[in-house]
């Protein structure tokens, strides 16, 4: 067997993974990856900061359902990714984490950029570990990849000393490491199956709500059959938004604190309430006390641990949702009462946001939604984000084409995953609906797109706010504002022109849906500052209305 | 339909805390110990006891903790722990019976006049002197956590110069059928 360098096998392992790219940003200690590069068929993004490596392979992954990679030195570089390995941990996106560390011998002495990853790591990862020897690299790399997308996916960091990378050793590269202790459940439990099957045939008015484990599972066209089988309407979590097609009637939006009345008035109706891949965040329950009340409970999860974390089901049915909702709908399909038992459906009839002459946020988003194109949709975080989430209503809207930091609501994300995703689907249109606050975060990455010529259409809603800031001291204190409007300083299209791309800024609602399309039809990355003129706040739902 | 808040877990807590114990059965790789006891302390729970050691099969690791805990929050932390990719198996003391046994170890201030009084407590203990120094005695004992205790209490008056536990070692009181080590 030839014998060859730890870095040379690295990217051996990952080009038999299947990897085209990898997001990264080069530093001493993982020099010996770089100076290999040039020899294989993978293309390196080389990013403005290792935040956005994270937050670009996250995205990547979760328009692909593959597993996107990225690659930082030790010490800084490494910690300059934990907020985008938390974004991908706590929305599920599989991701392989590759970081450079110390030699061997310099390990705990403190040594120039040494910093302890992997135990920085522990709480955000699914998995990691530090691979002590070239020998290690082709199992352990392996390993990151089946468990990153398998089961509940999620990011898995490996650490790797500098003299492990110019370490010499023979590559098998059929070794296979043992895994003793995991085995993600697929499979449903039948008894489960059939007690849930009982519960929907005797139910009078169930509702489904979808999570973001519907997109992960591929399990889209078995919920709305589901829906459509017992004619209950469907409702989505944050995570859930474009888990079905948004054209679907009984498709109710979104649910939450601030998600739809009809999400909201079918869930006090409702005598069964059915979800899928949902973990019951806080934000989307509103109030546990409420909602644990309303009806009786199913709940199909991947990760046991989900089941009963939160609330109390009444029957929890751990495994893939495709998998499990397949079989559920076989044995509600052999009973024949279930076709008398369509019942007149709750139609949502598309709430449309009451369109004023001003330049609004949920305006412009209702003027994106209405182009009706394929696009991938990115959001920051802030009121931008929800407002997107509620009116980006879009029937041309595709499964798991809609991006956000739901888990994290992490600020800088957007530009980031849109060009992650963008380099997944080079050709689909990619638009990212941003806030001023959050593009602030990552905007460096700019010319990285511009680089890369990799094309994003950036909406900015330029409210010189920190919106959410300021609706949240508009209802918790008393309308004092500190600390949440920014001066116009910014020319945001300037800044976009001084890293080699162009924008526009709009200040009339009807210019808006001409700069979209001068953006739509650009081939750099186009920036359109919208500046907004209203400070409205997103309505809260309430169980008592 | 249950009552109001019952049927909301951990957010609202309403159970108290007791001891509990896991017993995990796990391989022997680097972070192993890191990862379970992070786990446990993010959720604010208290270890008390934390012991591992190797098994009868090679690479195999088993790890005992006992800690204070609401039971919703050790089925939760439970499921955790099964989640960690190298643990092979876990097992708690709220849905099984455990035999517990825990070994102290005490350096007694020593003079030829306590030499009877020591001993008394030794023999009918069935301690063991494992060193004897000019001004020290050190002996272990066996026995439950009970025993432990009791000898403890037996034993300070003396002047402790030292004290190591063990920490709880325990074992399934039944196996399942056809369970072979
Ligand atoms: C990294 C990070 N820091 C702080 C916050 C808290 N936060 C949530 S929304 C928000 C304001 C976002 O402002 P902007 O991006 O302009 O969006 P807007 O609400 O104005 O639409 C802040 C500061 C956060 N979510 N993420
Ligand atoms: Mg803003």
């Amino acid at each position: 067997m030839a014998k060859m360098m730890g870095a040379d096998i690295l990217l051996k392992v990952l080009t038999n993974q299947g990897v085209s790219t990898i997001f990264g940003y080069p530093g001493g200690a993982t020099l010996p990856i770089y100076d290999r590069l040039e020899d294989y068929n993978i293309r390196h993004i080389l990013v403005r900061h290792e935040q956005a490596a994270a937050h670009m392979a996250d995205g990547y992954a979760r328009v692909s359902g593959e597993v996107g990679v990225c690659l930082a030195t030790s010490g800084p570089g490494a910690t300059n990714l934990v907020t985008g390995i938390a974004t991908a941990y706590l929305d599920s996106s599989p991701i392989v984490v590759i970081t450079g560390q110390v030699e061997r011998r310099f390990l705990g002495t403190d040594a120039f950029q040494e910093v302890d990853i992997v135990g920085i790591t522990i709480p955000i990862t699914k998995h990691n570990q530090h691979i002590m020897s070239a020998a290690d690299i082709t199992p352990a790399l392996k390993t990151a990849f089946l468990l990153a997308k398998s089961g509940r996916p999620g990011p898995v960091l490996l650490d790797i000393p500098k003299d492990v990378l110019t370490e010499e050793t023979e590559y098998d590269p059929d070794i296979e490491a043992t895994l003793e202790g995991y085995n993600p459940i697929i499979a449903g439990h039948g008894g489960q199956i059939k007690k849930a099957a009982n519960l929907l045939m005797s139910a009078k008015s169930p509702v489904i709500v979808v999570g973001g484990g519907v997109i992960r599972s591929g399990a889209t066209d078995e919920v709305v059959e589901l829906s459509e089988l017992l004619s209950a309407p469907v409702m989505t979590t944050l995570m859930g938004k474009s888990a079905i097609p948004q054209s679907v009637e009984h498709y109710l939006g979104m649910i939450g604190m601030h998600g739809t009345k009809q999400a909201m008035d079918a869930l006090k109706s409702a005598d069964v309430i059915f979800a899928v891949g949902a973990r019951f965040g806080d934000r989307a329950v509103l109030s546990y006390d409420k909602f644990s009340n309303l009806a009786k409970f199913v709940q199909i999860d991947i990760d046991p641990a989900e089941i009963e974390k939160t609330i109390k089901v009444d029957i929890p049915i751990v495994g893939d949702a495709k998998n499990i909702l397949t079989k559920l709908i076989e044995r509600l399909k052999g009973d024949d009462s279930i076709k008398e038992r369509k019942r007149e459906l709750v139609k949502r009839g598309i709430e449309l946001y009451e369109f004023d002459e001003g330049m609004s946020i949920p305006s412009i988003i209702e003027i994106l939604s209405g182009m009706e194109g394929d696009y991938i949709v990115a959001t920051d975080v802030g009121r931008h984000q929800i407002w997107a989430a509620r009116y980006y209503n879009s029937a041309g809207l595709g499964t798991g084409m809609f991006l956000t930091s739901g888990g994290l609501g992490t600020m800088g994300f957007g530009l980031p995953a849109s060009i992650g995703a963008k380099v997944a689907y080079p050709d689909k249109k990619v638009v990212l609906i941003t806030g001023d606050g959050s593009f602030m975060m990552n905007i460096q990455e700019l010319a990285t797109s511009s680089q890369h010529n990799i094309p994003v259409v950036v909406i900015i809603m330029n409210d010189h706010h920190l919106g959410m800031i300021r609706q949240l001291q508009d209802t918790f204190y008393d309308g004092k504002y500190i600390e949440c409007t920014f001066p116009d300083n910014v020319d945001f299209v300037e800044v976009a022109r001084g890293m080699g791309l162009d924008g526009v800024k709009v200040t009339d609602i009807n210019d808006v849906k001409g700069a979209i399309e001068k953006g739509l039809e650009s081939d750099s990355t186009f920036v359109i500052d919208c500046i907004i003129d209203s400070q409205q706040n997103i309505p809260y739902q309430s169980y008592d209305k | 339909m249950v009552k109001k808040l019952e049927r909301v877990l951990r957010i609202y807590p309403k159970e108290d805390e007791q001891e509990f114990t896991i017993s995990i059965l796990c391989e022997n790789k680097p972070g192993v110990t890191a990862n379970v006891s992070n786990l446990i302390s993010r959720r604010g729970f208290n270890i008390t006891s934390f012991i591992g050691a190797s098994t009868q099969t090679e690479d195999v690791y088993k790890i005992i903790i006992k800690l204070m805990a609401t039971p919703t929050g050790l089925k939760g932390i439970v499921k955790q722990i099964a989640k960690l990719i190298n643990i092979i198996e876990v097992r708690n003391s709220f849905n099984e019976e455990f035999l517990e046994y825990e070994m102290l170890l005490v350096k007694l201030k020593y003079s030829i006049e306590k030499h009877g009084d020591i001993l008394q407590v030794v023999n009918h203990y069935n301690g063991e002197i494992v060193d004897l120094h000019e001004g020290s005695i050190t002996i272990a004992f066996n026995g439950t956590p009970e025993k432990v205790e009791t000898i403890f209490a037996l034993i300070k008056p003396f002047g402790c110069l030292d004290v190591v536990k063990s920490g709880i070692a325990v074992m399934r009181k039944y196996e399942d059928d056809g369970a072979d080590c």
